[in-house]
């Protein structure tokens, strides 16, 4: 939920940038894995990648610790875990359009 | 108990499982105007990782040049060190850097060579930040507490210069202890106390003696130009030479009184206009160059008598002061 005045505008928008920043970089990470395990690295550019990965862990923390984002960065992400959670809940079972639909009926 | 939560998938995992497989998009779109077709787009694109790519046979070559061109490009990019000169420490850390309205930490690597300390950025490359070890004045650690309630630990240099720099380095301890150990071996040794200014790091440029109290205090910004007296928020320093008001709205120094200078150190009540009837109100008289002038500040009920009585104290201790008690 982000809700949004003066004094929370900058918390918000960063929060916002850092978590997709956060996104791109574990979805980087997962994938230097991939590359590390395949074996087709050197081990000069295996550390390379490891010591680059790392620094950019640090400095994103750094950045989060500093203008105090880091549950704003939290919540942007629950947030869309949730929707993607929820997107391939219903692609994955139509059935439980129905079923929503039953028990919102129900409830009504 | 607590609260657990399950998830089935996150955006991670979906980010994953798209380039692990890959996905192929096929696109035909014609943009035309009142019916007429005027531009057309035929797009095809596969977007997957790398391992996935050439898996499949594409990007092999494209892979292996690039990283070779990259070993290449490191080569070329290293940081320059002179003749002879040896790294002692290698580390991840940042520079605070301020310049005008660009204020900011500064990420890279932190270089401990046995002559200079330097902050090398690979990706652009570029020295951050480099003072050579004979330039060294003074070192210490301080915790700075973020207004989050976290604490971390900063590295505070002093520069012959007088220029006061703040650097994190991911280890503190360590690139302390190998600082002093190389100021030692140098035959120097540092000046341990001096006051690294916290609030606003650029004022750590304009005061250079020691520091007696400091805190919140308004001032009122005398007239100027068409604006009346204004009351301004900002910080009062009180050091061994001077009494020092910085405006937090212009970042700047706003008021600066030599503590010879001072001649009546008052607490009053005062109507100050608005809401903010009879107010207390710190009053200083002093001396400049167009006679005498009255300094105003207002601050915490309980804060501005104590104000009032160690700026006193230091008047008095001040020698050559003209001083009225």
């Amino acid at each position: 939920m982000l809700d949004i005045d003066e004094g929370n505008l900058k918390q918000g928008m960063l929060g916002l940038v850092i978590a997709l920043v956060e996104i791109i970089k574990d979805a980087l990470k997962t994938q230097a894995f991939k590359r590390m395990e395949s074996g087709r690295l050197s081990e000069e550019e295996m550390n390379r990648l490891g010591e680059a990965l790392m620094e950019l862990d640090i400095a994103i923390n750094q950045i989060k610790e500093e203008h105090g984002v880091a549950e704003a960065v939290q919540s942007v992400r629950d947030g869309l875990d949730d929707i993607v959670d929820e997107v391939i809940d219903k692609m994955v079972n139509p059935e439980r359009w129905r079923e929503e639909l039953e028990t919102r009926n129900i409830k009504d | 108990m607590e609260a657990t939560r399950v998830r089935q998938a996150t955006i991670d995992d979906l980010l994953e499982r798209v380039l692990d497989k890959g996905i192929i998009l096929n696109l035909d779109l014609i943009i035309g105007v009142a019916g007429i077709p005027l531009i057309g787009i035929n797009l095809r694109a596969a977007i997957a990782s790398v391992e996935t790519m050439i898996e499949y046979g594409f990007m092999q070559s494209w892979d292996e040049k690039l990283r070779q061109d990259a070993a290449g490009e490191l080569r070329r990019k290293k940081l320059a060190l002179a003749p002879g000169e040896a790294i002692l420490l290698d580390m991840f850390g940042s520079h605070w850097y301020s310049d005008g309205i660009y204020r900011a930490w500064r990420p890279g690597r932190l270089y401990l060579t046995d002559r200079r300390l330097i902050l090398y950025r690979q990706e652009p490359a570029e020295v951050l930040f480099q003072t050579p070890l004979a330039e060294i004045q003074g070192l210490m650690v301080k915790e700075e507490t973020y207004f989050t309630g976290i604490q971390r630990d900063l590295l505070y240099l002093s520069l012959a210069a007088g220029e006061v720099v703040s650097l994190y380095a991911e280890d503190i301890g360590g690139l302390k202890s190998a600082l002093e150990e190389k100021m030692a071996a140098m035959g120097r040794v540092p000046a341990g106390d001096f006051i690294p200014f916290v609030r606003d790091r650029e004022i750590g440029d304009v005061i250079k003696e020691r520091t007696v109290a400091d805190g919140k205090m308004w001032y009122q910004v005398p007239s100027a130009g068409i604006y009346g007296p204004t009351w301004r928020s900002g910080w009062l320093y009180l050091t061994v030479e001077r009494l020092l008001w910085w405006s937090d709205f212009d970042r700047r120094l706003g008021l600066e009184i030599p503590l010879g200078k001072i001649q009546g150190i008052s607490l009053e009540t005062r109507d100050l206009g608005g809401f903010l009837h009879n107010r207390e109100v710190l009053t200083i008289v002093y001396r400049n160059h167009q006679g005498q002038e009255e300094a105003l500040f207002s601050g915490e009920k309980e804060i501005t008598p104590q104000w009032r009585r160690q700026i006193k104290e230091q008047v008095l201790d001040y020698e050559g002061g003209d001083f009225h008690a």
